[in-house]
């Protein structure tokens, strides 16, 4: 059962280490009950871009479906798709808006290269499942196309094609122009992962590669999976709220403390050092005995707490190591040096007890060796390694991205460039920390 | 009988003769015997299953094989199947995919090639890597590709290697648009689009597949066989890729992880896409190969440029084994029924004559291929010729529908023929498959029926599926699969690629979808000649063709 010594609030500060609101119950951190948080997910969850330009080339070409396939008798070779792009907009808003009040928005993007939609909320709410905004706003864009040119019913399908890519042969949108935050949920490891699809290119995009504001984002959308999945309930319910808290939310300015304090000259070992100090002051862990050698074992007061500490450490640790060298690929070595170092020189259990330096020591491998897996940006939570630590990877993984100044073959710009764009007046995109918390306040009732 | 059928009757031709000497009876006589025929013994091949099954009773002591236990049915005639053109006799067992070493190649063939895209991956070499690529360097590559690609290890000596006798047919060559680079690299390992293609066909191949360099692999059979055809691009991006670590001298890094995720997920382009789980298969399966990756994998066109329809024939056919016989009644209903599907099409100059007669009518109607105009009246027109001629010859010849027996087969052979003439009227493949759907349409009028229920379904949302705008029912015919949601439980799927390759054939040019697709195929070292589909089925038919994948060289003498 939850250890109770230690009340359950707490004090979040921003990425600055601003202290921006203290006494922060933490129940007000679950999504549930937090409509920051539930702003974000369904922010999200609404949204898709559908790439226009590309949809213009393929339909003048005829180059259709991607992988080289070329079928010019589908080709519309003076179709001025761009030239009357706001035309097509207006027709895809008539289309995809339920009322003149709804929160639909369908806005252009990259000079009408592009489109935004964000579904309304009832289409949201009518719908099963997260690939409404790909298929609605999919379908709106392909009729809007159709009709706006008076495409001929022998090429209507191409226009379809275009847009929908192999869908609906194949399991996603492969070859088409739909660019949306999720992967599809054939491709879903396991159920409840769908928040988990979203890549690390995407978070660091719509956070505008924001190390701290990445790993927030990162731990909103892992923290939709937790509730998703079945997984923010009893018994686990406080280890995950804190460690999002700690972690994610740079509670008790945790984060924010070491880094600062290690960023210039410090070391993975003395990031170490720096929670410890944290954590023994508070009492969040305390000595048990000293062995023979001289060795000093200490035991958690609080076992979940004391991963929230860990957690926050490891971000830390992870903006030290990649900030300084500012290449994202170490944050591997540094989450497995991390916690290895960890466990050995305290025996204290480690993020996630075992899970996080599993996932640390394959995603090792995964990002370094001939055996496949993909570079830390293309990384999401429903990967075969990161799946297995709940929440307390990906902030990292996202946090290093952040801070990767280039030596990314696909980095943030060029997978998912046009993110950083869509969420720009939503402010708990801009300020994470500060609107989760601000809503924490209003409506968390404390957990007693 | 209308004219056109009574004229037939005066000069029988080459399907009734063939028809004739395979069912022993003449094409005037309208009765036949019944229970005359001596049920399954009246076949050789389900004589000689009986004898190996008592054979194996006796070593296994399990019962085996016994067509004394089906129902009996034995007022048919089992005729044996002239095969069109090839003045060969088989039986109908010598075509079931599971008898025929050459169709099972044709499977293992699709299921083990995929195309790698080397230039994103040279690109990543020379900018994140710092290596020169070179035309030597990539000699090198594939020098040493060829030896992985059999299962052989690259960087380390001590790994246990396959026996190369076991994997002789894996192998990979390159191709690409730019002679001046071709001409660079080591012509044992290179697609020779100006050797193989028709000079204007070349050209366009080379033109669209510009300068991009290519690179063709095939698996070796006894891998796709082992692992199933998912394997295919993983095995391709791997053994690519401990080709370049070898010859660069690259080992574990960040950018060899890069390397490998663009090798495994962004350039390797596989023949079948992933299709949903719920159809058990893996990528390359026959149930995710675009029906226009179908009509470029049949290579009739380059061998025999002069006869277009030999082309269309093979297609058809092709499309019958793979979609019809192979994915839906094999692979998905569990293996019963359906081998006929591999005869009907190439047997007795049935669907040739059929093909022939209604090529010559789209010459004589519209004053060539590719000409008639994209209306609903093209459809029309297309539908109804068809429809009449096949219902003609169906109400003409007792014998033709005895080998076509049931709706099913008769209504086959009038909608691939109906999309075959669509497509080659106006080169455009909708209107090919919708004429296919219309035969149905006027058939059932006719008879009150069509084949059996899937046909049917298939066929009355036909109309309905192809011109609309419904997101899960939209998708050009060229990018369909057996998965497309119409498409997952039913017969006559060989309607779409039919109705592609007439397209096609009308438009003229080197491919009907996919360049790359197109000369991936153009060569097949070792396995299936989808230069001549039939000839090779043939082969298998006669037990001439030796498959590859055997494990002979780790079992016992046999």
């Amino acid at each position: 059962m939850p250890n109770k010594t230690i009340p359950d609030y707490v004090n979040l500060h921003d990425d600055h280490g601003k202290l921006i609101a203290e006494k922060v119950p933490l129940d007000g951190l679950d999504p549930v009950r937090n409509r920051a948080l539930m702003k974000m997910l369904y922010e999200l969850k609404r949204t898709v871009i559908i790439d226009l330009a590309k949809v213009e080339k393929s339909l003048r070409t005829g180059e259709i479906g991607g992988e080289y396939c070329r079928m010019p008798h589908y080709a519309m070779p003076d179709l001025p798709l761009l030239e009357r792009v706001e035309k097509v907009r207006e027709r895809i808003e008539s289309l995809v808006r339920t009322s003149k009040d709804d929160d639909c928005k369908v806005e252009l993007l990259e000079k009408g290269r592009q489109v935004v939609i964000k579904l309304p909320r009832s289409t949201m709410d009518a719908s099963a499942d997260y690939t409404a905004p790909a298929l609605v706003g999919g379908s709106a864009a392909v009729q809007s196309i159709v009709e706006e040119f008076d495409i001929s019913p022998f090429k209507a399908q191409a226009c379809s094609s275009a847009v929908f890519g192999r869908y609906p042969s194949t399991i996603d949108f492969k070859g088409g122009a739909i660019n949306s935050p999720f992967g599809v949920p054939l491709r879903l490891e396991h159920l409840g992962y769908g928040y988990r699809t979203v890549t690390s290119n995407v978070i660091v995009s719509i956070a505008n590669r924001n190390a701290m504001k990445s790993a927030a984002l990162s731990g909103c959308f892992e923290m939709g999976y937790l509730v998703n999945a079945g997984n923010l309930l009893g018994r686990y319910k406080r280890l995950y709220l804190l460690g999002f808290a700690y972690e994610c939310l740079n509670a008790d300015n945790l984060t924010y403390d070491s880094v600062k304090a290690q960023g210039k000259n410090g070391t993975t070992g003395k990031v170490i050092c720096e929670v410890m100090d944290r954590a023994i002051s508070n009492n969040v862990v305390r000595k048990k005995e000293t062995l023979p050698s001289g060795f000093t074992v200490y035991e958690p007061v609080d076992l979940e707490l004391w991963n929230a500490y860990a957690a926050s450490g490891m971000l830390a640790a992870t903006m030290v190591n990649c900030g300084a060298s500012r290449c994202a690929h170490s944050v591997s070595s540094v989450m497995l040096n991390y916690n290895e170092m960890l466990a050995m020189e305290t025996g204290l259990p480690d993020v996630e007890f075992g899970r996080a330096v599993g996932t640390a020591l394959l995603l090792d491998f995964l990002t370094h060796a001939l055996y496949g897996g993909g570079e830390v940006g293309l990384m999401n939570a429903n990967h075969p390694n990161l799946k297995t630590t709940k929440l307390f990877a990906m902030p990292c993984v996202c946090a290093a991205t952040a801070l990767d100044a280039g030596t990314l073959t696909y980095p943030p710009e060029k997978m998912a460039g046009s993110f950083s764009q869509i969420f720009k007046d939503v402010r708990e995109f801009r300020d994470p920390i500060e609107s989760i918390a601000e809503a924490a306040l209003e409506g968390g009732k404390g957990s007693g | 009988m209308s004219d056109m059928a009574k004229d037939k009757k005066k000069t029988p031709p080459e399907y009734i003769k063939a028809l004739e000497k395979v069912f022993n009876e003449t094409s005037d006589e309208w009765r036949t015997k019944f229970y005359v025929f001596g049920a399954w013994r009246q076949s050789k091949r389900k004589r000689e299953f009986y004898e190996y099954a008592r054979k194996l009773e006796k070593e296994m002591g399990i019962p085996r094989y016994n067509p004394e236990l089906g129902i009996p049915l034995g007022q048919r005639k089992i005729a044996p199947y002239e095969i069109s053109g090839e003045g060969v006799v088989v039986e109908g067992e010598d075509l079931h995919i599971c008898n025929n070493a050459a169709i099972m190649q044709m499977f293992d063939d699709i299921a083990r090639t995929a195309v790698m895209d080397l230039t994103p991956v040279h690109e990543i070499m020379q900018k994140r890597l710092g290596k020169a690529v070179t035309p030597e360097t990539l000699n090198e590559v594939m020098e040493v590709w060829n030896h992985t690609m059999g299962g052989a290890a690259a960087v380390q000596e001590h790994m246990f290697e396959i026996n190369p006798l076991l994997t002789k047919d894996g192998y990979v060559k390159l191709f690409c648009g730019d002679d001046r680079l071709t001409e660079l690299l080591d012509k044992r390992m290179v697609v020779d689009i100006n050797r193989l293609f028709p000079k204007d066909k070349a050209e366009q191949l080379k033109k669209d597949l510009g300068n991009r360099i290519f690179a063709v692999g095939r698996i070796p059979t006894i891998a796709v066989r082992n692992y199933g055809s998912a394997m295919t691009k993983r095995w391709i991006a791997t053994t690519c890729l401990s080709a370049f670590a070898n010859v660069y001298g690259i080992s574990g890094e960040t950018a060899i992880n890069t390397l490998v995720y663009t090798l495994r997920h962004r350039t390797v382009l596989g023949i079948g896409d992933t299709i949903a789980v719920r159809y058990g298969r893996g990528e390359n399966s026959p149930g995710g190969v675009p029906f226009g990756y179908i009509c470029d994998i049949v290579q009739a066109d380059r061998v025999y440029p002069d006869n277009p329809l030999k082309y269309l024939l093979d297609v058809a056919e092709i499309s019958s084994i793979m979609l019809d016989a192979g994915w839906l009644q094999q692979m998905l209903s569990g293996g019963l029924g359906a081998p006929v599907r591999v005869a009907f099409l190439i047997s007795n100059e049935v669907f040739d004559s059929v093909v022939k007669h209604m090529a010559e009518w789209v010459v004589e109607k519209y004053g060539g291929y590719g000409k008639a105009p994209w209306t609903v009246g093209t459809i029309e027109e297309v539908a109804r010729a068809t429809a009449n001629y096949c219902q003609d010859l169906y109400d003409s010849s007792p014998l033709v529908c005895e080998m076509l027996f049931g709706g099913s087969l008769r209504s086959r052979i009038m909608a691939y023929s109906a999309a075959l003439t669509g497509g080659l009227a106006s080169g455009h493949p909708i209107i090919g498959a919708e004429a296919g759907h219309l035969t149905q349409m006027i058939r059932k009028e006719r008879t009150g029926r069509l084949g059996f229920f899937a046909q049917d379904q298939f066929h009355m949302q036909g109309h309905a599926n192809d011109w609309t705008l419904l997101t899960d029912q939209s998708q050009i015919m060229e990018l369909r699969n057996a998965s497309y949601p119409d498409y997952n439980v039913v017969a006559n799927l060989t309607t779409f690629p039919c109705s592609i390759a007439g397209a096609y054939i009308a438009r003229g040019g080197a491919y009907a979808c996919n360049p790359v697709i197109k000369v991936a195929f153009a060569e097949n070292l070792a396995g299936f000649d989808f230069g001549d589909v039939r000839k090779t089925i043939v082969k298998g038919a006669l037990r001439e063709f030796m498959p590859e994948g055997e494990r002979d060289a780790v079992i016992p003498p046999h």
